[in-house]
């Protein structure tokens, strides 16, 4: 259901290795999401993930055009957009140096071009990316990437294809899929990503998971393909199953398929991921309704906060939720120590039971009175692993000068994670 | 136990300048800590709707700031506007809460002349010696003192205050009257350390003669100034200076001017500060 505030524009852009997807909702254009084709009033709605330089000049050609001049032998194709962006690899175009990285940024540009049709850049309130896999390389990439985008920086999101798919399917309200869902995912030649989605119905709100596994290529043999969905079924509940790819395009997997749709919904799609990054916009907005909260290995899954006073009451002072992404978590907390010398910084679990503390000892303090010091803590990350707290002395106005002084601790957010939440089960059904 | 209090609102873009602390304050937990401070020092002018719009639009505490003008409104006193501030902000614990009370009941019980001397002493303390002499010089000249004690106080103080800046005969005299009036030891004992900044070795022997000084007295001072002396003698004023001739001695004429210049700044500074009367 979705709340006030939906004459908001939000997108989702799919960005993947060999195709991207961009899907917009535009409630001046239409009530439901558009999935935006590659050619107006297309129906094509992948567009090949290929940038090519015409040949001689600084023209570019991108998506299905770029196929095309390839293929008539008119421009020069950059090979691996993707991955040579996240690798900050240069390529050679007849004689010329160029970034990858920047090309990237080119190619994401024109295809938000496509959107002009419908509504200007400058209305998009949010955007959400998603990528197969999140590392600290892929963070970075994005980041840079985003930046030359006419979209502010705080209307940009990413999030893995995982969160896509449990965000996509959270949203299917006609479908029995809190029974457990599954995606199978393959494109040609290539391992079958398999996705496991479950619910855990013992909190509010209700958490997703997303269980990944991968399968060899099974080079579009229905046998092989038959065995691995066997044993997948027979170890996981599924009532809807999502076939996504052009390896899943065709006739040649029927005896797979009669297992699938036994007792199960079967959908096969394009553009899941790219929907799911679009709900996922919507509900940063406020203006889809959260019942689900996915929890996948970009969130941190421990909650930190501070036991301090706030306007005269104890409180557990939220630094940082577990929903929180790594790569965009970060905590700023301005206060004053009360005979204290020390930062006590409280880690708590999913399920709010087991807590640890984390410590940054003031050490040399400058010589104050007692509540007369500011201090600044930024709780932040700079990978999945590892976080980092720093404390900065901030003084008291006029009375004591700011000393800038910083006390700095790190900790291993995985260790944290296993102490806190290592007995919980996280896949659970009810 | 210690604690930590997370800060309330914002830091202002405007700070206030609170004249009653000649200070500037740029955030709610400076205010707190400059009531708590100077408690002495409050009165009902510190109620005003100038605070109340500091809080609201610089520090965006709307709730806070409609409080006080609550407050105001109801004419409910001193003690409850500042205790209202206090609380909202939890800048004390509740046994530090319950002594504040106690001290602001005693506060606004206090006589005029008490709360005004409290606020010289407070400029005094603080260097703003033009400023600390006009308060004293009005509760001397339009209150009535009843105790002697005070009288004799506010006297040594004004001493103080000339001595401060080497008017040492005018700083005598106040001293003088100061011990007349409190009979406290350190009133004379700084009324002969005056006299002996002012008169020659010769005149204050024969000074300290004439008023019988016992001996005993007379040798201490002695020791006292010898030892202030000494200390002097390590002050970093003394220190900057010595620098400051080596500059000379060494031939760097330019880097001599340059320190000269700046410690002369920094005394003007000081000097038009102490005698402001703004």
């Amino acid at each position: 259901m979705e709340k006030e505030g939906r004459r908001k524009v939000y997108a989702g852009y799919d960005l993947g290795e060999e195709y991207c997807q961009i899907s917009l909702f535009s409630p001046e254009n239409s009530s439901e999401p558009i999935s935006i084709a590659t050619l107006l009033g297309g129906e094509k709605i992948r567009i090949p993930m290929v940038l090519a330089k015409k040949k001689k000049t600084e023209q570019w050609y991108y998506g299905e055009e770029a196929v095309k001049q390839i293929e008539l032998g008119e421009a020069i194709q950059v090979n691996q957009l993707f991955r040579g962006s996240k690798n900050k690899q240069m390529v050679e175009l007849e004689g010329n140096q160029y970034e990858v990285l920047l090309l990237l940024q080119m190619f994401i540009k024109k295809t938000l071009g496509l959107i002009l049709s419908y509504v200007s850049l400058e209305q998009i309130e949010m955007c959400t990316f998603a990528v197969e896999k999140i590392d600290a390389e892929t963070v970075q990439m994005w980041k840079t990437v985003t930046k030359g985008l006419p979209i502010k920086k705080k209307c940009l999101r990413l999030i893995s294809y995982a969160e896509g798919f449990a965000y996509y399917t959270s949203f299917q309200q006609e479908l029995p899929w809190e029974r457990g869902v599954i995606l199978l995912e393959y494109n040609d030649s290539e391992k079958i990503k398999v996705k496991i989605l479950t619910v855990d119905k013992g909190t509010v709100p209700c958490l997703l998971f997303v269980e990944e596994k991968e399968w060899e290529a099974v080079e579009r043999q229905d046998t092989l393909l038959f065995q691995n969905a066997k044993q997948l079924l027979a170890e996981h509940r599924a009532s809807v199953i999502y076939l996504v790819g052009d390896g899943f395009v065709g006739s040649w997997y029927p005896e797979t398929l009669k297992l699938l749709c036994q007792g199960r919904r079967v959908f096969r799609g394009q553009n899941l991921y790219g929907l799911g990054a679009l709900n996922y916009s919507g509900i940063q907005l406020g203006v889809k309704k959260q019942d689900y909260l996915y929890l996948g290995e970009e969130q941190l899954h421990v909650n930190f906060f501070l036991k301090a006073v706030y306007q005269g009451e104890e409180v557990d002072y939220e630094i940082i939720s577990a929903e929180v992404h790594w790569f965009e978590a970060e905590g700023i907390i301005e206060f004053i120590p009360d005979r204290e010398n020390e930062v006590a910084v409280y880690a708590r679990g999913l399920d709010g039971k087991c807590e640890e503390v984390i410590r940054v000892p003031l050490k040399d303090f400058p010589v104050r009175e007692e509540k007369a010091s500011r201090l600044q803590m930024k709780l932040y990350f700079t990978d999945r692993n590892k976080g980092v707290i720093e404390v900065r002395d901030l003084g008291f106005g006029e009375i004591y000068q700011a000393t800038d002084k910083i006390w700095k601790e790190e900790f291993d957010l995985q260790l944290l994670k296993q102490k806190l939440n290592g007995n919980l089960e996280h896949i659970k059904e009810k | 136990m210690g604690r930590m209090l997370i800060c309330c609102g914002k830091k202002a873009e405007t700070p206030l300048y609170m004249k009653e602390f000649q200070i500037t304050v740029s955030t709610i937990e400076e205010l707190c800590y400059c009531l708590k401070k100077n408690l002495h020092m409050l009165d009902k002018n510190i109620m005003r709707e100038k605070l109340c719009s500091f809080i609201e639009q610089q520090l965006e505490l709307k709730t806070l700031a409609q409080q006080l003008r609550t407050v105001i409104e109801n004419q409910e006193g001193l003690v409850a506007f500042v205790c209202c501030i206090m609380k909202f902000v939890g800048y004390l614990s509740n046994e530090e809460m319950l002594y504040l009370e106690a001290e602001l009941q005693e506060v606004e019980g206090q006589s005029q002349v008490v709360r005004r001397k409290a606020k010289a002493d407070f400029l005094l303390e603080h260097k703003k010696y033009a400023k600390a002499a006009m308060e004293y010089n009005y509760i001397l000249q339009e209150e009535t003192i009843e105790d002697e004690k005070i009288a004799g106080d506010i006297y040594h103080n004004l001493g103080t205050i000339y001595s401060r800046i080497f008017f040492f005969d005018k700083a005598a005299e106040y001293y003088q009257i100061a011990y007349e009036k409190n009979k406290d030891e350190e009133s004379y004992e700084c009324y002969l350390l005056a006299l002996h900044m002012q008169l020659p070795k010769e005149e204050y022997v024969k000074r300290v003669a004439e008023e019988m000084v016992a001996e005993k007295t007379a040798l201490d001072l002695e020791k006292k100034l010898g030892q202030v002396l000494i200390d002097e003698a390590t002050s970093h004023k003394r220190c900057q200076m010595q620098q400051i001739s080596k500059y000379r001695q060494m031939g760097y004429v330019q880097e001599y001017y340059r320190a000269l210049e700046k410690i002369f700044d920094e005394y003007k500074q000081e000097y038009r500060g102490s005698m402001s009367e703004g």
